[in-house]
């Protein structure tokens, strides 16, 4: 150990005591951040407070239905959240009032009938928020090219809104009574979301609208009344339909319910489901859990035609069997798996075949041709739009597998003691 | 002039000083010495005793075997012939014996002060760990490290600094793993320091800086000897100073301060997790406040829907904006948060709790500040409390303060510019040399087995398990 005290400490006396001096260092650090604060005070004039908004001086609507009068006009009806009648946490009891409200406005575009809504508003409307765009029925047949001509202008809204369409004003959707959520616009989403429609955002119907062809499937929504025995009033329910059909941003016509499931399949979009079918010859009926429906569509050309081959593949298990067919064998298991894939195929097949007939391209099956066989494109574009039709072809097969009986449980096996087995 | 004038005159006849004049024959003397400070039966057997037994020889004899023979004193003892010296010594709580007729004069080194007993380390705590902590007397401190490395290699370095105070310093480093080059600069920074007195560690803290514009700490203070001594043995050195439980270890990255003495203690699995918690929370404690002030002002849109419906209706009778909102909760949990550390121990949790519970609950219930913001404050008060040293949490604190500001202003923009600008900073800073987000960047693969993880220990030691 080295002791240095003699030194240092004769040092420190001899010299008088200063404090420490700090250099040219530190001068710069200050002079430069002097600079930087100048810097950013200067760019806080550009940008900033101006676009602040509290979260009480805002509105959110969260679901836009549009519909067209007899007048011609644009009608909008906005649904917003209103936070204030909402009771939040433990004590929270539901309140008698509803926690959203319905604004309509009128004009002759989009643009003019949301700012007489917000004119009469006392919050700013934010769009951030919204989830579901329904459009009524005569809005939808007279054209949507203004609501997609709003939708790519606007950034406000998210491309991940959800689109439905109502056979009838849409303002009436707003009339359902939420039993499940507590806003109307969750009961819709919900019904997206979780697939039991096929699910079309805004997104996929301008990727429809820049593919040229306009041309589209939108699912519908359905309102009827209900007496349900828990409710004391009659309950307004807004359940799933099938889906319109688009075609140059027009709804033409309608799929059914079992067609637009036939979309769903072809199109991925099958959420996990129940299908009962029958077996062929009156062989009784048999209801299998789908899971896992992937489709894979390719096309390949046969003289003047482009064939789009739709194969459904998946996996299956029995859920219920009313039939003699002996499961135990495999020959039984291949006829109700041959029964089911018939019946999966059939579905998807009536949903092309549809919108064949109404030479509506709502899956854009045309780009298989545009794209691989570009030269046959450029003949069919120039022609009329049936041409497209008639040089293509559509076939759709399933491949579901039958993965098991689906006996989880033997009878036998469950019998308690002392039981039968005695 | 004589010596013992020249004492007396400087002394002023202080009370604290004990002087006892001697003359058992042969020659006389003066022993003076601190009172309270002097180990009395070390003065009585080693000096006294001597002194005034009848040996054989004279009196020139025997000043000849107290100064240059060394033989007197059955002891160990240091002779200086300045006058200043002398009175350093004194006034350091050593022996001074003066000898009539000389110029030189001896020192014994019987210093007792009054100090405390190596306790329970209290503001690093471990659970598997050793608990000793650093105590206020520099050499017992000196001790608790030496039990942890036996090796000659540990080198220490006495400074006496303050020309007034004069606390001791001592350098400590391990020969051969610590960079001399390192050292030389220490080294001469410590002995350019003019002052008066050191007011502790932290003093050293901000002369050794280079870079006083920093909130971020560059040297570790840590109350353990364990982990200054693991510090030595990983090339680094430590600066243990009078009079301070607390001591300076240097160079400390980002990294350091995240690391904490359990990891050590604990399987490596669990080392490794806390540690990865550490630095998200570390990150969530920076940004949680101001990322909900910009989202709910600026960006509701990024809010999920059913957490905005909550969000919305809590903040609705809010009279605030949300910023104002956020200072209030801020400044009132730092107040709470300060004025729990003067608050005797007894009573400080229930204040503590008292202050939480009503403060936060009442102003809720009264539509004063919105339950989420009550939420965002208390997560990010406590989040802020896993950093493991204290000083890094003071830097987050005040931080989080600016960015809080900024994000009001500017949105989310202004918040990821603020994050940048601190990034920006991070790197560009260094801790003696080395830069202070290492072994992140620069990327050194080798140091990575304990940095935001801990290989277990027969993978980073290179031994295998026989």
């Amino acid at each position: 150990m080295r002791r240095r005290s003699a030194d240092t400490g004769r040092d420190a006396i001899s010299r008088p005591a200063q404090p420490h001096v700090r250099g040219a260092g530190f001068r710069a650090a200050l002079r430069r951040s002097l600079k930087l604060a100048l810097a950013v005070s200067l760019a806080a004039g550009l940008t900033g407070c101006w676009s602040k908004q509290e979260l009480n001086d805002r509105t959110f609507v969260s679901t836009l239905l549009i519909d067209l009068n007899e007048q011609g006009e644009t009608e909008v009806s906005t649904l917003f959240i209103l936070p204030n009648r909402i009771s939040i946490g433990l004590n929270a009891a539901p309140g008698s009032q509803k926690p959203y409200v319905l604004m309509t406005g009128k004009g002759r575009d989009i643009a003019e009938a949301f700012q007489r809504i917000q004119r009469d508003l006392p919050r700013n409307i934010s769009w951030g928020q919204m989830r579901a765009i329904i459009i009524g029925d005569r809005y939808a047949r007279a054209g949507l090219a203004p609501i997609f001509d709003y939708l790519i202008r606007a950034t406000d809204f998210r491309l991940r809104v959800y689109m439905f369409y109502y056979d009838g004003v849409a303002r009436e959707l707003a009339r359902l009574t939420p039993i499940f959520e507590r806003f109307p616009t969750e009961v819709w989403r919900e019904s997206a979301h979780s697939r039991r429609l096929p699910p079309v955002s805004i997104r996929d119907l301008l990727y429809a609208q820049w593919n040229n062809l306009g041309d589209a499937y939108i699912p519908e929504l359905t309102l009827r009344e209900l007496r349900l025995l828990t409710e004391d009033k009659l309950v307004e329910w807004s359940g799933a339909g099938g889906a319109a059909i688009m075609r140059d941003n027009k709804v033409i016509g309608k799929f059914t319910e079992e067609e637009a499931m036939g979309i769903s399949f072809m199109e991925g979009r099958t959420a996990e489901m129940a299908l009962t079918s029958a077996l062929p010859e009156g062989g009784g009926l048999f209801s299998v859990r789908l899971v896992d429906l992937r489709p894979r569509t390719t096309a390949y050309r046969r003289g003047s035609k482009v064939v789009v081959r739709v194969s459904i593949f998946g996996k299956a298990d029995i859920v219920s069997i009313q039939s003699n067919t002996d499961l135990g064998k495999l020959a039984g298991m291949r006829t109700i798996e041959q029964a089911l894939n018939a019946r999966i195929a059939r579905i998807g097949q009536s949903a092309a075949d549809k919108a064949e007939a109404v030479q509506a391209d709502v899956f854009q099956w045309s780009e298989f041709m545009r794209y691989k066989y570009p030269s046959l494109w450029r003949q069919v574009r120039a022609g009329p739009r049936v041409q497209l039709f008639t040089q293509m072809e559509t076939i759709v097969d399933a491949h579901v597998e039958l993965r098991s009986t689906g006996v989880g449980r033997s009878s036998k096996q469950s019998q308690p003691k002392g039981g039968l087995r005695q | 002039m004589e010596l013992t004038q020249w004492l007396n005159d400087r002394l002023h006849g202080r009370p604290d000083i004990v002087s006892q004049r001697i003359d058992p024959g042969s020659f006389a003397c003066t022993i003076y010495y601190l009172m309270d400070a002097v180990d009395l039966e070390m003065l009585h057997a080693h000096v006294l005793k001597p002194l005034l037994a009848s040996g054989p020889g004279g009196g020139g004899e025997r000043l000849r075997d107290i100064t240059e023979r060394h033989t007197f004193f059955p002891t160990a003892y240091s002779l200086t012939w300045s006058p200043e010296a002398a009175l350093d010594g004194l006034l350091n709580g050593q022996v001074l014996l003066c000898m009539e007729g000389q110029t030189v004069c001896v020192l014994f080194p019987f210093q007792q002060q009054a100090k405390r007993t190596v306790s329970v380390s209290e503001n690093e705590k471990t659970i598997r760990g050793p608990k000793e902590s650093f105590i206020e007397d520099v050499w017992t401190n000196l001790s608790l490290i030496r039990q942890r490395m036996k090796s000659d290699k540990l080198t220490v370095e006495q400074y006496v600094l303050g020309s007034e105070s004069r606390t001791t310093v001592l350098l400590l480093y391990m020969k051969g793993r610590c960079e001399e080059r390192l050292v030389q600069s220490v080294r001469s920074k410590l002995q350019a320091i003019r002052t008066d007195r050191v007011a502790g560690s932290a003093f050293l803290e901000e002369v050794l800086d280079d870079r006083l514009v920093s909130p971020f700490p560059t040297m570790l203070n840590t109350e353990r000897p364990d982990v200054i001594a693991s510090s030595l043995f990983e090339g680094r050195f430590a600066l243990l100073t009078d009079g301070t439980p607390s001591n300076l270890v240097a160079p400390a990255t980002l990294l350091s301060f995240m690391q904490s003495a359990e990891d050590y203690y604990q399987r490596y699995f669990y080392s490794s997790w806390v540690r990865i918690l550490r630095y998200v929370f570390f990150g969530l404690s920076l940004i949680l406040p101001s990322a909900y002030v910009a989202i709910t002002t600026f960006h509701p849109e990024m809010l999920p829907y059913n957490l905005l419906v909550s969000i919305a209706s809590s903040r609705d009778i809010v009279p605030f904006p949300a910023i104002l909102e956020a200072l209030i909760m801020e400044v009132t949990f730092e107040v709470m948060r300060e004025a729990g550390q003067r608050i005797p121990t007894t009573i400080g949790q229930t204040i503590s709790i008292v202050g939480a519970i009503v403060i936060g609950d009442a102003a809720v219930q009264a539509g004063i500040v919105s339950a989420p913001m009550v939420i965002i404050v208390a997560l990010t008060g406590i989040s802020s409390f896993i950093v493991p040293h204290f000083s890094m949490t003071l830097t987050v604190r005040f931080l989080r303060f600016v960015l809080l500001f900024i994000s009001a202003v500017f949105g989310l923009l202004g918040l990821l510019i603020g994050v940048f600008f601190i990034y920006i900073h991070l790197l560009s800073m260094d801790s003696f040399g080395t830069p202070y987000l290492s072994p992140f960047i620069p990327f050194k693969a080798k140091e990575m087995r304990d940095a935001a993880g801990r290989f277990p220990w027969t993978r980073w030691l290179g031994g295998k398990r026989s």
